[in-house]
């Protein structure tokens, strides 16, 4: 190989070995297909009415649970339907983060055969040769990061729209599930409410407490479920922010990946508190 | 808003259903005797007609219906309000039914019963 060429792929591959590690996407796109993809408000909503019926004892003198509540199989297909969307966009995440990671074949590492190759053949292979060889083999890898790169920013440049909507419709629906749950804390409450007003003296001490445990229980619920929208919100952004950052140079895009891994674990904290509902 | 169909949106859905949750919490469930255990009843049955509209909600969401049921929304709260006024049970009761069908007549979608129903509850909520 000639002196000039050699230096040509030893000084690109060394340019472009700066190349951004698209890993940080890699780690957030797992968090985000896990929160995206949490069902679990949505199953307490669907299971709300079964909630409530749990909390009657034998002896208790009030009712409790909806009634005229619409049949239970209907809110069953409304949360298969819920699912469907929290699958696709999880899914998205999922595919988002593949593409990023470091599963593309790592050329670097089949050079070497290759050259052990040419010196068994009897050839004389000198250090820079073998230097040469192997910055080649980088430059390639370095070409499958760029298209890599190029891939991500395509996909998230088109679905941007589609994903900024769904995730709005998704807030929709963690309204719809969080407005349900404060339902089934009022009928919660009323039920221990009309338990204190029909017993004697002597149970209402205990009645209060009761009235105290069990809004207590369900604010955490609540809770829950507004860290998970707030999660959603996030997701939206920093969607946004990663689709940015992928037209971005070098040093802005490592920065701004860098702070969008750190709300992974953001991510990460919300789904477990609402997959405790 | 016409005689046959009627133009809401999911949110409102999600509001109206807020309206009549809170509407459960204002009932005198603590009361001793029957009366308690009549509010009781019907803070179930506002429960579930919450948990209705909520389910409609949800569909038209993922639907992406999106229309206005202001008139209603404002009417119920309204009737929210005038339940702290109210002292007999069988006033609450009154109000708390008009409000019941009204919510029943939407998830049916029989617009051409809703006007009718809104123009009742207002009528009870004046007598107040």
């Amino acid at each position: 190989m000639p002196f000039r060429n050699r230096l040509l792929a030893v000084g690109l591959a060394a340019m472009l070995a700066g190349c951004v590690n698209l890993q940080a996407i890699s780690t957030y796109a797992e968090s985000a297909a896990g929160v995206a993809g949490a069902t679990d408000a949505a199953k307490r909503w669907r299971d709300s009415d079964k909630k409530l019926r749990e909390q009657r004892l034998d002896g208790d003198v009030c009712p409790i649970g909806y009634t005229g509540r619409l049949p239970q199989a209907q809110f069953d297909a409304a949360y298969d339907d819920a699912e469907k969307l929290h699958q696709a966009m999880s899914a998205y995440f999922t595919a988002l983060g593949e593409l990023a990671s470091d599963q593309l074949p790592d050329l670097a590492k089949t050079a070497a055969p290759s050259l052990e190759g040419i010196k068994g053949a009897g050839a004389k292979a000198s250090p820079e040769e073998e230097a040469a060889v192997q910055g080649l083999f980088a430059l390639l890898q370095r070409g499958l990061d760029a298209y890599r790169h190029k891939k991500l920013r395509e996909l998230m440049t088109s679905s941007h729209g589609d994903v900024a909507r769904v995730l709005g419709l998704m807030r929709k629906l963690a309204d719809v599930y969080a407005e349900g749950l404060r339902g089934e804390r009022i009928q919660a409450i009323n039920f221990v409410k009309c338990e204190i007003g029909q017993s004697d003296l002597g149970d209402k001490y205990l009645g209060r407490r009761e009235l105290v445990r069990v809004g207590a229980d369900y604010d955490k619920a609540l809770s829950a479920i507004a860290t998970y929208k707030a999660a959603l919100q996030k997701l939206a952004d920093d969607h946004d922010r990663i689709r940015g950052a992928l037209a971005m140079d070098r040093d802005a895009m490592t920065r701004t990946l860098k702070a969008i891994a750190a709300t992974a674990k953001e991510l990460d904290k919300a789904h477990d508190a609402v997959a405790k509902l | 808003m016409t005689d046959t169909t009627l133009a809401y949106s999911a949110d409102e859905l999600v509001q109206l259903a807020k309206a009549l949750d809170d509407m459960a919490e204002a009932m005198p469930v603590g009361t001793p005797g029957p009366d308690g255990l009549t509010a009781m009843r019907w803070s179930q049955s506002l429960g579930g007609a919450a948990q209705n509209l909520l389910l409609m909600a949800q569909r038209d969401y993922l639907a992406d219906t999106t229309e206005p049921l202001a008139d209603i929304v404002v009417t119920t709260k309204e009737a929210t309000a005038a339940l702290a006024k109210i002292k007999a049970i069988d006033k609450i009761v009154e109000v708390v039914g008009d409000v019941m069908l009204l919510a029943t007549v939407i998830w049916l979608q029989k617009w051409n019963l809703v006007l009718p129903t809104v123009k009742e509850l207002r009528n009870d909520i004046r007598s107040v």
